[in-house]
């Protein structure tokens, strides 16, 4: 059980943010009341904590001067007055020396903080229009709200706008002191990945490819926040899996939800403390977001990973503002980008936040050292001798499916070629695909190490398939794009593969017959295509950048 | 909205709809149902081949509670396989998996899903302790939670407050694990 929370802070006062940074204070079982605001505020509390209680006393914000020392004479009634011992705190010595001048009491100064930030990128906060505002030189004002000051101090040197002096204090003490006792030991990195409920496992296999590298390279511990129920294949793969539910899984009204979510992320990211929080996606989640700001959620960095070639039908770049409040944008690289139309493409983060913007190889999760020669290939799967043809078209719209499977079952079996179709490991097993002895299933995850045991693929095109078939097989290759509008541009990467001699493919509403028969004749002939791009490791390159964001500090 | 025969007309095509939508409910509750029974009754049900080299996760992530936030209800859904609405009255149920994996827990499951489909008695939130089971509740669209070793019955206050679960009962045997005493 939680308790109540440790700490008792106006809504809008950031300093709460940086206590979950004081090894001393954080989890020691004390109470501490952020301002005299809040212990004025909640001095029953106080009064009924039954441990220690500290009050952290500041000095003169954006209140009016009287106001200021009315409220301190108040508290200091009602700490004479009450049995309780309380110790008294100020955010540096001298705003502890300046405040025991003011109460007669002795104020001890916080512990300073270790410094997080080295750089040369700098920030301003302000409380001049109200709310705590970022404020920059060369775009309008950002609001605070949306950071957690523990993490802004290790993107930047932290500046106060003039005439606040509690503000001041407070920049001054996030920036904290070199050689201060950091206090957090040789902790292995903790990563927290955040993978949405998607169409087939696109997400959590562009994640799972990068979480190894965090593992093996940066000796991470990475927890998933899984809203696909492929969580299973990620346990498998020894990450800890924390299952979660969408609104629309439960039915549930998407305020209720997430309103969960926050609360129970907040909670997560309470318990572990993370470095980084990755979120593959489209766009940042708004639960993610907010429960990163809370207090005692810790320091952690933010990135999102979000592919390119969207179609070119998604308008606007309003579901990408979101991405401003990540610290990095990754796009896992595409072969195909030069075909890429959609609003993504050459898109620079760095315009209103602080994100930077990255693009690295392609991403797959099979790497070149993984893939099986054809005998050991068709031994893992199972499957016998002959000329086998794997069809692999996800569950995706992929216009009349029936006629393109009659069409399929009708030219392999005038090639003399078996089909063997791959089953999504989260799909029912299909009734119909069982009606025919000689048609084979295989439901294997990942499916890319055991691409040598076939002898041509009919593939849809999503990112990891792509990039699989078009880095680590060399047999014919015949696309057919999905069209799901939330997918990627499906097309367009096809028509490219085309275009460059790597694939053929089946083009909407075109003529199947011919396509059909011609790609056939290349499977029985066991025809190679030697063309195609050499595999990188793009998995490696993306948990690079992300490993450096952990150690980042200018 | 005319009045007179084009009011009848109007309620008697809302009656008619609402009749359609009601068999075409039963219809596909029945295919699911099938479907659902299919897979259950399979030789080797919630099947997941993952090549590679396999790992062990290092065990559960469990989340401090929030009980010190007021947060709302979220609803618990029906399930595919249900061939009505099912009325708000019924009680919400949490189902422990009782560790069950691989048949026995499809052949416990199967018991239970069969009266569940004939007689809706109430909703059902599965609490699984592995994730074997995850891909196939969810196709059948019922609320599953992991919960891996933790003991079910220290579960019921989150359950509560997040579904309204009344009880937590076992699949296999229905023994009822725990009973929400509080108001």
């Amino acid at each position: 059980m939680s308790g109540p929370r440790p700490w008792l802070a106006h809504a809008t006062d950031p300093l709460p943010q940086l206590l979950s940074e004081h090894p001393s204070l954080d989890g020691a079982g004390g109470l501490i009341a952020a301002s005299q605001v809040a212990a004025l505020a909640d001095w029953q509390s106080i009064e009924r904590w039954p441990g220690e209680v500290s009050i952290v006393l500041r000095r003169i914000g954006q209140e009016e001067p009287a106001e200021w020392r009315d409220g301190l004479a108040i508290l200091l009634r009602l700490i004479s007055g009450s049995r309780k011992d309380v110790r008294l705190l100020a955010l540096n010595p001298a705003a502890a020396d300046f405040l025991a001048r003011e109460t007669g009491l002795p104020v001890a100064a916080l512990p300073d903080l270790p410094r997080r930030y080295a750089g040369a990128c700098r920030l301003t906060l302000s409380r001049a229009e109200g709310p705590l505002q970022i404020l920059r030189i060369e775009a309008g004002p950002l609001p605070a709200r949306q950071y957690n000051l523990a993490r802004l101090r290790r993107m930047a040197v932290i500046d106060a706008a003039p005439g606040d002096p509690d503000l001041s204090d407070l920049a001054a003490h996030a920036n904290g002191v070199a050689g201060a006792d950091a206090g957090d030991g040789a902790r292995a990195p903790v990563v927290v990945v955040v993978v949405p409920n998607g169409i087939g496992l696109g997400h959590v296999t562009r994640m799972l490819a990068v979480a190894r590298h965090l593992r093996q390279d940066r000796g991470a511990r990475v927890v998933f926040w899984s809203f696909s129920r492929a969580a299973g294949i990620i346990s498998r793969f020894g990450f800890e899996t924390v299952l979660r539910q969408t609104a629309q899984h439960l039915g549930a009204e998407t305020g209720d939800w997430l309103k969960w979510e926050t609360e129970e992320f907040a909670a997560l990211l309470r318990g572990l403390k993370p470095d980084l929080v990755v979120q593959d996606s489209s766009a940042l989640q708004r639960f993610v977001v907010d429960a990163l700001a809370r207090p005692g959620s810790g320091a952690a960095r933010l990135a999102l990973i979000r592919r390119g070639m969207w179609q070119a039908s998604v308008l606007g770049t309003e579901a990408l503002a979101s991405e401003e409040l990540a610290d990095l944008v990754l796009e896992p690289g595409d072969l195909a980008s030069e075909a890429d139309r959609g609003v993504t493409r050459g898109r620079s983060a760095n315009r209103t936040g602080f994100a930077r913007m990255a693009v690295s190889a392609p991403v797959t999760l099979t790497g070149r050292d993984e893939v099986l020669d054809r005998r050991s290939a068709r031994r893992a799967l199972g499957l016998g001798r002959g000329r086998l043809c794997l069809v692999s078209l996800g569950g995706e719209a992929i216009g009349d499916w029936n006629l393109l499977a009659r069409n399929l079952v009708a030219a392999a079996d005038r090639a003399r070629i078996g089909l063997v179709w791959a089953r999504s490991p989260l799909a029912a097993p299909d009734p119909m695909l069982g009606l025919r002895p000689d048609i084979v299933t295989r439901s294997v995850y990942p499916l890319a190490p055991c691409l040598a045991a076939f002898d041509g693929v009919v593939s849809s095109v999503g990112y990891n398939s792509f990039h699989e078939l078009m880095q680590l097989y060399d047999g014919p290759v015949l696309f057919v794009p999905g069209r799901h509008s939330r997918l990627d541009d499906q097309a367009a990467r096809a028509q490219f593969a085309a275009s460059r001699g790597w694939a053929t493919h089946l083009a909407e509403g075109g003529a199947q017959h011919d396509v059909l028969s011609a790609f056939m004749a290349d499977v029985r002939a066991a025809r190679r295509v030697p063309a195609r791009p050499e595999w990188r490791n793009g998995a490696s390159e993306v948990a690079g950048a992300l490993g450096d964001l952990l150690g980042a500090g200018g | 909205m005319k009045v007179g025969g084009n009011t009848r007309d109007y309620d008697e095509t809302l009656r008619r709809l609402e009749q359609d939508n009601d068999d075409l409910r039963g219809k596909l509750a029945r295919h699911e149902f099938r479907q659902m029974q299919q897979e259950l009754t399979s030789e080797d049900p919630f099947r997941l081949d993952v090549l590679g080299p396999q790992a062990t996760a290092p065990g559960d992530v469990m989340l401090p509670d929030v009980d010190d936030v007021l947060l709302p209800r979220l609803p618990v859904p029906a399930g595919t396989i249900a061939r009505d609405l099912l009325s708000p009255d019924l009680p919400v149920i949490a189902v422990h998996d009782d560790g069950l994996s691989g048949r026995p827990l499809a052949a416990a499951l199967m018991g239970l899903l069969k009266t569940q489909y004939d007689k809706p008695f109430a909703r059902l939130v599965f609490l699984c302790s592995g994730f074997e089971a995850v891909p196939f509740l969810g196709r059948y669209g019922f609320a599953v939670e992991q919960v891996g070793r933790a003991d079910p019955a220290t579960l019921l206050p989150r359950l509560r407050r997040r579904y309204g679960v009344v009880q937590i009962r076992s699949v296999g045997s229905g023994d009822l694990i725990a009973r929400w005493q509080g108001g």
